[in-house]
């Protein structure tokens, strides 16, 4: 069963990716007016840095003429956004420093917002290539019947 | 004499044709699953050519050109028709070249190819099954 294996592993890689991604604009637009975070200061904003998924490169997938970048997606890692933070006169907050002005997190609700819809459409087309794979895998158990 | 027909030239192309089909369709979902990676390169795998030489001379099987005859020369049964081809342009300023559009259409044509192969070889089933029987 390797062959629908391997070709559902991609498709799932990619599906665990982009619901990773929709989490971390979730947690981003929760967090959108944190001031105050565990570790001190505001929430800042986390990015997901993906990559291509590379397959072992071993003498056998070289002699079967397998392709190393195609085993699908992962998660590189999770970054925190260093960009600068945006500062809010007020006065009377618990957080605002000397001068009156309190750090909002460096989140821009609009672009968080546009690239959750960027996330769910990769999940859907993902979705699609599973189900297209499914129904091919059923199309080869119904050889010969 | 069952062994020849079920290895005859027509079941060996068809299977051929419908293993070419199953590993397309597993680089269009590595290229859908990378949609987001930047600097990805969108792969392709084209056999229909291959396959056309292979239906000129049925039977026989495609050998690596070599320099000395003592060289390894791919015989499994996995040996794959075609080759993958990079698509090595860029479409986006993150360097991705997968055209989300042109993938999904990819992957329909290629489902639907699939499944017309997979109808062949049913009634080339089904052909046998009646010359079996004796009956229509």
């Amino acid at each position: 069963m390797g062959w629908l294996n391997s070709g559902i592993d991609i498709c799932a890689s990619g599906l665990t990716a982009q619901r990773l991604r929709m989490d971390v604009i979730a947690s981003n637009l929760a967090n959108a007016s944190t001031t105050c975070t565990q570790n001190g200061g505001p929430y800042r904003r986390q990015i997901v840095i993906i990559e291509a998924r590379q397959n072992p490169r071993d003498f056998k997938s070289l002699l079967q003429d397998e392709v190393a970048a195609f085993s699908g997606v992962r998660v590189k890692e999770i970054r925190t956004d260093n960009s600068p933070l945006r500062k809010v006169y007020e006065p009377s907050h618990p957080d605002a420093d000397e001068e009156g002005y309190v750090s909002y997190p460096n989140v821009n609700v609009v672009a968080e917002m546009t690239d959750m819809i960027s996330a769910s459409r990769s999940y859907e087309a993902n979705l699609t290539a599973l189900n297209s794979l499914k129904r091919m895998a059923s199309k080869a158990i119904e050889l010969g019947r | 004499m069952i062994n020849s027909i079920l290895t005859g030239p027509e079941f060996s192309l068809l299977e051929k044709a419908l293993d070419g089909s199953s590993f397309r369709q597993k680089l269009i979902a590595a290229n859908i699953a990378n949609v987001d990676t930047p600097g990805y390169k969108s792969l392709d795998y084209s056999f229909s050519d291959q396959l056309k030489e292979a239906m000129k001379n049925p039977g026989q099987s495609i050998k690596l050109s070599s320099t000395n005859p003592r060289h390894l020369q791919i015989t499994s049964p996995e040996q794959r028709l075609g080759r993958i081809t990079v698509q090595d342009s860029r479409l986006r300023n993150d360097g991705n070249s997968v055209d989300i559009d042109r993938e999904m259409a990819k992957l329909s044509e290629n489902e639907l190819y699939y499944e017309a192969i997979s109808r062949c070889i049913n009634d080339e089933f089904r052909l046998l099954r009646s010359v079996i029987q004796g009956r229509g």
